[in-house]
């Protein structure tokens, strides 16, 4: 059943052809004159096999057919008319298949004047211009904007008033004005339907033309890909990000391909009907920048470290062995600005392992009342040095294990009790821990400090900021502390809330789910 | 009785070799002292007898990789084995199999009691 369906499918665009041309137009209504000429080969076989229908086979076999069949009433005419139409409607539909230049119009000029022919002839005179084929004169006004520019329906209506006129006047009468005025209605309407069609047509055109031009012209490729893997857009953008890669930039339907030198990004969505678009983009630069983070990442940390390693240590030593005092005091201001230096790069390495999404937490189980014991052994003694009371609370019922990363806990609580303590002068700094509904625990940290004015604490959490530097007070750090500490907490699932008022106090919330490790 | 224990210093920084020198002469035990400079030379040396008590290594090195000269180590020796490095991640890596783990920069004097520790036993 297929292939009989795929041979008729060959024949119509066979017979249906129709050669490019340079007017849009002209190419639809080429298109439609070829079918248009085809159904009327198909109306004038079916005539003739009518006309000859009423023969019988003895007479044929005889050889008196042809003969008797033109001496009849009414068939010759009808006989000769389908074969002369026959023959005009192949000069036309085969003219129609050349590429004919400026003369595009002829095919269809020559059809409309044998229609027009055909109804001038189709009935006897008066019944053709005064009686029940009137209406026939219709066929060619109405067709006349189909395969023709959409003014010539009113060419038309001229021809067929000066046709019905002439054969009125040939009978006898004067002008059929009422007739020649219904015309001329209907090359109107025809007029305005064939209008409608092109100005909406047109419209399309352009809107297809605007988005075929921002195509071509955006600076993203954009590349088209049907189900069979083809390639079926692809804009230059595309052409030259992908170059000689194009085919296999189709079968890819990964995210990022490496080619030599380079590298591209893709988005793809699936388009139903059509297959898979991809936006690309080229990244290689985005990806040597990041490789060039990577690369600096990692020479902060090894190479900084070392020599760190060796200043402190040597400065330990000889804070160690020197019998005089004030060397001692000096080598331990080294060895301090060595550890403030061993936090800073600590910081940024956690801020890029966060940003590069790399950093991973561990899991285990965590005693938050072992961290917050912890806290206080470790940032009693700083809060001591300040005058502060540092009060440490594990509320009731608090759970004595939950699940999560002990020492990225610690670093987190380490940095909001240390900026308390950092930032309060007076006063108190309160570390609690407490249970919260819905499978939560919580912990808050409270100074007595000098608060964060509204406006500054959007902007807290942000890397590279300090809520402090309102303050006349220098203060150390990179301001990473706060935004490592959020973004940590958000990876463990956890949220953390600050309140402030200028002059009372600064109290951080932490919330965290509890994954009791079972 | 016995010989000296043996200290493999397996680094490629001069000032961290001396700074481990100085710290295991505060140590304030007889030890004798085995410096590797670079990886190939490290790799070579824990294949070799006498066997160290105590290997201190780092993880990058030139020539030959520290893991490579760690799981060298793990197979002929019996030594303990601290790693010293300043790449945090490829620590995090090795906690679950190395003895000790230090990351750089450390606390000298802390370092020191850690090795007087170790070479205690």
């Amino acid at each position: 059943m297929i292939p009989v369906l795929t041979h008729l499918r060959k024949a119509a665009d066979w017979a249906f052809f129709v050669p490019g041309t340079a007017d849009p137009d002209e190419a639809r209504r080429r298109a439609i004159l070829a079918r248009i000429s085809i159904f009327l080969l198909g109306t004038c076989l079916a005539i003739l096999l009518d006309t000859v229908r009423g023969y019988s086979l003895s007479q044929y076999l005889s050889g008196g057919f042809i003969h008797d069949l033109l001496e009849s009433d009414g068939g010759r005419e009808l006989f000769l008319g389908g074969i002369a139409g026959m023959f005009s409607l192949l000069m036309v539909w085969g003219l129609n298949r050349n590429k004919l230049g400026a003369l595009g119009w002829l095919p269809s000029a020559l059809m409309l004047l044998s229609v027009t022919v055909l109804v001038a002839y189709s009935d006897a005179p008066l019944e053709i211009v005064d009686g029940r084929s009137l209406m026939l004169w219709v066929i060619p006004i109405a067709m006349a904007p189909l395969i023709l520019p959409s003014w010539t329906a009113f060419l038309a209506a001229s021809a067929s008033a000066a046709a019905i006129t002439a054969i009125f006047v040939r009978l006898g009468n004067w002008v059929n004005w009422y007739s020649i005025l219904a015309l001329f209605a209907i090359a109107f309407v025809s007029w305005l339907s064939a209008r409608a069609l092109e100005d909406a047509l047109r419209a399309e055109r352009n809107e297809a033309e605007k988005s075929r031009v921002i195509l071509e012209n955006v600076a993203d490729g954009v590349l088209v890909v049907d189900d069979a893997g083809l390639v079926q857009v692809a804009n230059p953008a595309a052409r030259s990000i992908l170059g000689d890669e194009l085919a296999r930039a189709a079968r890819n339907l990964g995210e990022r391909l490496e080619m030599p030198g380079r590298v591209v990004e893709f988005s793809w969505a699936q388009i139903k009907g059509v297959g898979r678009a991809a936006v690309l983009r080229d990244i290689t630069r985005q990806v040597e920048t990041e490789r060039a983070k990577d690369a600096l990442l990692g020479t902060v940390s090894h190479e900084l470290r070392t020599p760190l390693a060796a200043i402190g240590g040597f400065a330990e030593i000889i804070g160690l062995l020197s019998q005089n005092e004030k060397i001692s005091e000096m080598a331990g201001r080294i060895v301090s600005n060595v550890g403030r230096l061993k936090g800073l790069v600590n910081s940024l390495l956690d801020q890029a392992q966060i940003q590069a999404g790399t950093l991973k937490l561990t899991r285990g189980m965590v005693s938050p009342a072992k961290l917050a014991m912890d806290i206080r052994d470790l940032l009693g003694g700083l809060a001591q040095e300040k005058n502060l009371t540092f009060e440490v609370f594990v509320q009731p019922h608090t759970p004595e294990t939950v699940g999560g990363d002990a020492e990225r806990l610690h670093q987190v609580l380490v940095n909001l009790v240390g900026n308390a303590i950092k930032f309060t002068e007076r006063g108190t700094v309160s570390l609690q821990m407490y249970p919260l509904p819905d499978e939560k625990w919580g912990f808050s940290v409270s100074d007595t400090g000098d608060g964060i004015p509204a406006a500054r604490l959007p902007d807290i959490f942000k890397p590279f900021r300090r809520g402090a530097d309102y303050a006349t007070r220098t203060r150390q750090g990179a301001g990473l502390g706060l935004s490592i500490s959020k973004q940590l907490v958000e990876l463990m699932g956890g949220s953390i809330l600050v309140e402030s008022e200028v002059g009372q106090g600064t109290t951080f919330c932490v919330t965290l789910p509890l994954e009791v490790v079972r | 009785m016995s010989a000296e224990p043996v200290v493999l210093i397996i680094e490629d920084d001069a000032d961290l070799v001396r700074l481990y020198e100085v710290l295991l002469s505060l140590v304030g035990k007889s030890v004798k002292t085995d410096v590797c400079m670079d990886g190939k030379a490290g790799l070579e040396r824990v294949q070799r007898e006498p066997e160290p008590r105590l290997i201190l290594l780092d993880l990058h090195l030139p020539h030959v990789e520290g893991k490579e000269i760690f799981q060298a180590a793990r197979a002929n020796t019996s030594s303990t084995i601290v790693v010293v490095t300043a790449d945090v991640l490829a620590a995090r890596d090795m906690l679950s199999n190395a003895d000790h783990v230090v990351t750089k920069p450390f606390d000298a004097l802390a370092f020191k009691d850690f090795l007087s520790e170790l070479l205690g036993k």
